[in-house]
């Protein structure tokens, strides 16, 4: 362990982004349990985030709000979307198979018919859940850790809650956190939250993130300001189904 | 935290677009600036601004103020990712413009940016560089603005890796005591 003021001058490197990575994990692992370096590191952060306001001011081109604000939205409408089609009852569902002239036509009626007894057939068959659980699977690296992923079928949060985990530092040197990631079929794994221990022990996080389009769900020790992609040990993981 | 960020933060906890907006328009020319002052290459900082708000929108729950202000973390995001861009450029051509000599605007300066940035408060980060030593200045910026590591700065500078160490702990010392000077006179 380093003391105080080596870390402080870790924290200065770490916060102009010249820190060697060797350093970074010893210093994560002191700020991990000094509340006094990690204060002084926020600051050092928050020093180091104004020297881009010494330079003359510059504006990206127009075109890059519109491209920006149009991925969002597409975000958006579709976590939308989900969430409403999750809230939609099935007897809603079933009306929505019936053809537009619901007047009483003959093919109205028989369409009628035969909605109502795919329809029954389907929702005996499968009662057709809003909320779903996956049990969240431990690893090797916290053996003793087990929880659930609750999120709603087609929408786009989910509540993670996990019980026996340690603290993140005891897992490995320089971890201070547990991140959650959605891990797609294909590509790089997306930061969805962080677990926070609550006052009973237990650990949980809410995952306000479309997950329908995740193939699996995970959870690794990261550093304490978490990390671009998942860097530590795995400790715990679930399939999604998706 | 000011208005602003209550609002905004409020708005991306609940994935409110808006608020994406709103940061955006608030910060996308100092996160512009800053990736452009990296990278040198319109696109390529276009790219990272885009990539750093998306990135802010689809984690805007992570977001914790007691960590520090939306400026700092939508800086810190932009630093990471240009800085992760030029070490993955191959052949990277790095750019050793002092903060004076950093080019002008390509493009107009907004009312927005003037509002974020004012004249004063870039008045005041200049100031506190001033006050910095010759060595101090040149090592906080082949890091920040350089992407260099402190080995590299140590060779490049010529100098022990330990005096690279202290030049930037007693450097980012002094940029954080102007700024807790700035923050009292503001509260003055």
């Amino acid at each position: 362990m380093i003391s105080c003021q080596d870390a402080d001058v870790l924290a200065a490197a770490l916060s102009v982004g010249s820190i060697d990575a060797g350093d970074e994990a010893t210093l994560q692992e002191h700020l991990t349990s000094c509340a006094d370096c990690r204060r002084i590191a926020g600051d050092y952060l928050a020093a180091a985030a104004r020297l881009p306001l010494a330079l003359e001011p510059m504006q990206p081109s127009p075109e890059l709000r519109g491209r920006l604000m149009r991925a969002v939205y597409a975000e958006a409408e579709q976590a939308s979307r989900r969430r409403a089609a999750a809230r939609t009852t099935w007897w809603r569902r079933l009306w929505a198979t019936i053809p537009t002239a619901r007047g009483f036509t003959l093919a109205g009626a028989v369409a009628i018919v035969a909605a109502i007894a795919v329809s029954s057939w389907t929702v005996v068959r499968q009662p057709a859940p809003t909320a779903v659980a996956v049990p969240l699977t431990a690893t090797v690296s916290a053996p003793s850790a087990h929880g659930q992923v609750v999120y709603d079928r087609g929408g786009s949060q989910a509540v993670v809650t996990v019980t026996g985990l340690p603290a993140p530092s005891s897992i490995t040197a320089g971890g201070a956190v547990y991140e959650v990631w959605l891990i797609p079929t294909s590509g790089v794994p997306v930061g969805a939250a962080f677990l926070s221990r609550q006052p009973d022990g237990t650990w949980s996080a809410a995952v306000n993130h479309d997950i329908s389009g995740y193939s699996a769900i995970a959870a690794t020790v990261e550093p304490v300001a978490g990390s671009r992609s998942p860097t530590g040990p795995r400790v715990l993981q679930a399939p999604l189904g998706n | 935290m000011t208005v602003s960020d209550d609002r905004m933060v409020d708005l991306l906890a609940r994935a409110e677009p808006e608020g994406i907006e709103m940061l955006y328009d608030l910060y996308s020319g100092l996160a512009y600036t800053l990736a452009f002052r990296v990278l040198n290459d319109a696109g390529a900082a276009e790219d990272v601004v885009q990539e750093a708000f998306l990135s802010v929108w689809r984690r805007a729950s992570t977001y914790r103020s007691d960590r520090g202000s939306l400026r700092t973390w939508v800086c810190s995001i932009v630093h990471h990712r240009a800085l992760d861009r030029l070490r993955g450029r191959a052949g990277m051509a790095r750019r050793d413009v002092a903060l004076d000599h950093a080019p002008t605007a390509v493009t107009s300066v907004s009312d927005t940016w003037d509002k974020v940035a004012n004249v004063l408060e870039r008045e005041a980060i200049r100031s506190a560089l001033d006050d910095l030593s010759v060595e101090q200045r040149e090592t906080i910026e082949l890091a920040y603005f350089g992407g260099y590591s402190q080995t590299e700065i140590s060779d490049r500078m010529r100098v022990p890796l330990g005096t690279v160490k202290g030049r930037t702990r007693l450097a980012l010392r002094k940029l954080r005591g102007a700024l807790e000077l700035q923050v009292a006179e503001g509260r003055a």
